[in-house]
């Protein structure tokens, strides 16, 4: 098989992704009226797109056994690239409508501080909830507690915020990466096609808590801009290490691609043609987890500054504060 | 105290030394003020300033002619990694710290730093650095590795003389003053700003110092590990770093370079602040693109981390990892390149006032650039391999560091001096010591351009007598020795400035930020009032209210338990600690990895018993949140209970350490045994350290409760130290995990 048409032959469309595709869709379709925005709509179609381009492409074929890089890739896309487009898209929908006027009253009535102005939506990235009275932490739970809003979900509301709790997505983000890369686990969700299901499914939840302190429709919720910064920072820091791992370990990761079973008849072209050696596979994989997965933690980072410098200033009340200046000792 | 108090009201300041301090020389010795710190980083700096520079024309005098024999080989190498062990940590990040200390506080409209006695010690640390590294002259000889220390050569069968051990010992204690100079930057802009001054006010000069002091601690500890392990290598007979016994010198090149890259970046953002701010002034328009200026320097911050490999591109990396880091090294220039735009742009249209400063300002913004490509021609792989190790290098970065650097530090030293001394520097002496040092600096390094590309290797004490080598280096070594004359001219205005310059007045280039609110030189206690600020200019707010800047100040001012200076501090430490933990981590896992041979994890480790005696680790984090709820109910019996149980539990938790290490070395098992056993006994043996530090600060506590000072409300410790006692155990889970659990099957 030449390599044009392993390229334009390998589009099998598995009805699993398709399904995926569809929940997405159907997820989306039901809120359509809330949301209804041009923006909204190219994130929307940007990641159902490359969905399909991650799970029904030769890319996936690659992948299925053939190129340790190719399954990097494609966890890459399915954790960090499709959530985060997803939540842009969903995030548009809260935003419009009575949606930023409910979470508006709702910060003001979580938070009755003195200080406690009429905020819209804009400002809620930066709230703080009132725990200046505290002096102490109280328990090592609440020393890592970030500043973020308290939980205000349907169900049970402590399990929501346990969920959204930036360390928890923080570890799920990071801890999907560790994970799905520890040996025994990377073989089997590569031979098995259930366990790849889970695999995928997995990855696009994970990526949307990962995300969803930063771009969360629940925006009371989200961290300090600044905060997500040096969240995005850590959590470039935690994928590099596995990545530099990865690049210089002398074992393999995922054995299963050491001796890939030859279903397409392509193992030739990829060793031969493209000059992919196991080795060289594995260093390809690990340095996609180690530079470009950090460049999109990276147009994170700059996204949140961009959203940060364009937040407007508070309404400015001189009497809100001892108004002297703090060198009069 | 509670938290709130400490970042709105008047600061707590510890006067009692200066109080007390009544000869002039004492008073200068045992000061806390930031401003004089602030002038003492500055005068040593400059003094070890003229110690490299010496080093440094000796070097230029000995290159002067093909074939001269002025200085022996052996002492030519010592020179030439004396300045640049000189230069970089003694000349360039000091003055910038010296700057940033001064500066900062004023411009933020604080009293003083956050921790004054912590900044003193940053300054004596600095001070002691400097000297131990220049005693090793006399001590049998000054390293003469280069300034990176490549092993093996810096490794006892390479370098047997004591110089490398001084070189390490040195570097390790400036780190250290330099880590703690930066979270007390951290802690003081974060905590200590005049009311309606948000962080998307700061002026540039403090944003980038913030950002900087973040790549502070997190590069240093790299280089600290590393020089770490270099010196078990050396003083206890280990072998990180040494090939013929199974270590990786390449090891210590990407261990080296995660902490040299982002060291780049260390000297030239502070830099970048100081053009951000003379440049507007003297332009009299705002910054164009301020968010822009800004954030790039977030962006060139955190790309920094990721492009150290493009050092070590001659390594033979292969081609995969040469490809993805010329990627990315390249991707760095565009938040830079945005940088230069937006000073252009500010240029653009502005009634540009060519003081001295603007014109060092000036001749940054090309030398830089100059250097800022052919950073980016290093960055292509070919290019890269054929000017490796040759004078074109040395003229790349003498033009990012010399040209754009040093020449942004003169800016600022004409800049700023009024309001440091209340006089004016001489504008007619500042156009002659302007033009000679760029006369000097492009004559001594645009020829070496010329050099490195005809194939002139850096690092050789003689040359030669081929086509142009001669002629061109001689124009150098003459050049070299005008930029020598210009640097002693500013000394010598310098000091004739400060008895007889024309006097400055309060804000002599009417300038815009808050420094200039006040007196110059400032009062001790640095503002008498502040004007009200709304915007990024809160002079230019006060000077035109009929068209004031855009507000920006946030009308509430923000309380959290999280901007407390004390948790802040800490909480930087930790990063920093963190950091220094990963990369014994890094080296544990790389020497452990399917390598055979000696002892190992798996036959040498008892994974029981240690577990056990983890618990009583763990179980302590337990004990020591029970004694800080306890303390807030102000139960200070239980306190006491829980506490000292904290203290017991990490006693024994080191007794069981004690009595492992005791039981490997009965076995034979040394540091100098196996690799395993190198990167077990170092990994262990600096958590080990950490938990015995912990235990000391845990008895002061109590010692301080015991003397009464919770009943006064002085709680911060339990908290600040709790905090840390958590990491230490934190950090243990992960050694655990590591060594323990996945070790013995790697």
């Amino acid at each position: 098989m030449s390599t044009n048409e392993f390229l334009l032959s390998q589009w099998p469309l598995h009805w699993t992704n398709l399904g995926i595709a569809a929940l997405i869709l159907a997820w989306f379709a039901v809120r359509w009226r809330a949301m209804r925005s041009g923006r909204s709509l190219v994130f929307l179609v940007a990641a159902l797109i490359l969905l399909l381009l991650a799970l029904d492409s030769p890319l996936d074929a690659l992948a299925d056994g053939y190129l340790f890089s190719a399954h990097m890739l494609q966890h890459l896309v399915l954790l960090l690239i499709i959530p985060a487009l997803l939540l842009l898209a969903w995030d548009k929908a809260g935003r419009s409508g009575s949606g930023g006027i409910r979470m508006g009253s709702a910060l003001s009535k979580q938070f009755p501080s003195p200080q406690a102005s009429p905020t819209g939506a804009g400002v809620a990235g930066a709230s703080y909830p009132s725990k200046a009275g505290q002096g102490l932490a109280d328990s090592p739970a609440n020393l890592l507690s970030l500043p973020v809003g308290e939980g205000r979900g349907k169900g049970d509301p402590r399990v929501a915020t346990i969920l959204y709790h930036p360390l928890v997505t923080w570890l799920a983000g990071v801890g999907a990466m560790w994970l799905w890369h520890v040996p025994t686990l990377c073989d089997a969700a590569t031979s098995s096609p259930a366990l790849r299901v889970v695999q995928t499914a997995s990855l696009l939840a994970f990526g949307c808590l990962f995300w969803s302190p930063l771009l969360g429709p629940d925006r009371p919720r989200r961290l300090p801009d600044l905060a997500g910064v040096l969240y995005l920072f850590t959590a470039c820091v935690g994928c590099t290490l596995l990545g530099i791992f990865i690049t210089f370990a002398p074992v393999s990761v995922c054995p299963v691609y050491l001796h890939p079973r030859d279903q397409l008849g392509i193992l030739s072209l990829v060793r031969t043609d493209w000059g992919i050696t196991p080795s060289l596979d594995q260093q390809i994989g690990g340095l996609l987890m180690w530079v470009p997965a950090c460049f999109i933690y990276f147009c994170g980072i700059i996204g949140l500054l961009a959203r940060w410098y364009a937040m407007p200033p508070r309404p400015f009340a001189p009497g809100a504060h001892p108004a002297s200046a703090p060198s009069t000792a | 105290m509670d938290p709130g108090a400490s970042s709105a009201g008047p600061i707590p300041f510890p006067v009692q030394g200066v109080a007390r301090a009544e000869g002039r020389f004492y008073s200068w010795v045992a000061t806390v003020d930031h401003k004089r710190i602030g002038v003492l980083y500055l005068s040593t700096a400059a003094v070890f300033m003229l110690v490299g520079g010496i080093e440094a024309l000796l070097v230029r005098l000995q290159l002067a002619v093909p074939r001269n024999s002025f200085l022996s080989p052996d002492l030519f190498n010592q020179l030439f990694t004396m300045h640049g062990t000189t230069m970089i940590f003694l000349v360039v990040m000091p003055a910038l710290v010296g700057f940033a200390n001064y500066l900062v506080p004023l411009m933020i409209g604080a009293r003083d730093m956050a921790f004054p006695r912590l900044n003193a010690l940053s300054y004596w640390l600095f001070l002691f650095g400097g000297l131990l590294l220049h005693f090793s002259f006399v001590a049998g000889g000054a390293p003469a590795v280069g300034w990176f220390s490549y092993a093996p050569l810096s490794e006892t069968p390479f370098s047997s003389s004591r110089g490398v051990d001084y070189w390490i010992l040195s570097l390790l204690v400036l780190g250290t003053g330099s880590i703690a100079a930066s979270i007390n930057l951290i802690a003081t802009i974060l905590t200590l700003r005049a009311p309606g001054l948000g962080l998307r006010q700061l002026p540039l000069f403090v944003w980038m110092n913030f950002v900087n002091s973040f790549l502070v601690i997190l590069a240093l500890p790299a280089l600290n590990a590393s020089i770490i392990m270099l010196l078990l290598d050396r003083g206890l007979s280990a072998y990180f770093f040494l090939p013929s016994r199974g270590g990786s010198a390449i090891l210590w090149q990407h261990f080296f370079w995660a902490f040299g890259h982002p060291e780049v970046y260390i000297m030239a953002l502070p830099a970048f602040g100081m053009i951000s701010e003379v440049i507007p002034v003297f332009a009299r328009k705002p910054i164009f693109g301020y968010p822009f200026v800004a954030a790039s320097t977030v962006a060139i911050a955190v790309l920094s981390f990721g492009v150290w490999a493009h050092h070590m591109f001659a390594v033979g990396m292969g081609r995969p990892l040469d490809l993805f880091f010329s990627i990315a090294s390249m991707l760095i220039a565009i938040p830079t390149g945005v940088k230069i735009f937006n000073w252009s742009t500010t240029l653009y249209g502005g009634s540009l006032r060519l003081t001295t400063s603007m014109l060092f300002a000036l001749a940054f913004l090309v030398q830089f650039t100059i250097g800022g490509l052919t950073g980016i021609m290093f960055a292509c792989v070919p290019l890269d391999w054929q000017t490796t190790d040759t004078y074109f290098v040395v003229a790349h970065f003498h033009y990012v560091l010399f040209g754009g650097t040093f020449f942004a530090m003169l800016a600022a030293t004409y800049y700023w001096f009024p309001k440091m001394s209340g006089r004016m520097l001489s504008e007619r002496a500042g156009k002659w010591i302007f033009w000679l040092a760029v006369l000097g600096f492009n004559g001594t390094f645009f020829v070496q351009h010329f050099l490195g590309l005809m194939g002139m290797p850096r690092r050789v004490y003689t040359y030669p007598n081929l086509p142009y080598w001669g002629a061109l280096n001689l124009i150098s070594t003459v050049s070299a020795f005008i930029l020598g004359l210009s640097v002693l001219l500013l000394l010598w205005e310098i000091f004739r400035s400060l008895r007889h310059g024309t006097v400055a007045g309060d804000n002599p280039w009417n300038g815009w930020t808050l420094e200039w609110a006040t007196s110059s030189p400032p009062p001790e206690h640095n503002f008498q009032r502040l004007p009200p600020i709304h915007s990024r200019r809160p002079l230019w707010d006060l000077a035109h209210p009929d068209r004031p800047d855009p507000v920006l100040a946030d009308g509430t001012r923000r309380e959290h338990p999280w901007l407390e200076k004390n948790f802040v501090g800490m909480s930087s430490f930790i990063l920093s600690e963190g950091f220094f933990f990963v990369m014994l981590i890094a080296a544990f896992v790389y020497y452990n990895v399917q390598r055979h041979s000696g002892f190992l994890a798996a036959t040498t480790l008892d994974r029981g018993k240690t577990g056990l005696f983890s618990l009583f680790l763990f179980s302590s984090s337990f004990t020591i949140w029970r004694a800080e709820a306890a303390l807030r109910r102000e139960r200070l019996n239980r306190f006491y209970g829980w506490w000292g149980c904290t203290i017991l539990l990490g006693l024994v938790f080191l007794l069981g350490q004690s009595l492992e290490y005791a039981g490997l070395l009965r076995k034979g098992v040394a540091i100098n045994s196996s690799l395993f056993a190198t990167t077990f006994f170092t990994l262990t043996g600096f958590h080990g350290l950490h938990v015995c530090l912990g235990v000391i600060a845990l008895v002061v506590v109590l010692a301080l409760a015991w003397a009464g000072d919770f009943q006064r409300g002085r709680t911060e410790a339990v908290r600040t130290i709790g905090l840390y006692w958590h990491f230490v155990d934190v950090v243990w889970v992960f050694v655990f995990t590591t060594v323990y659990l996945v070790g013995p099957s790697l």
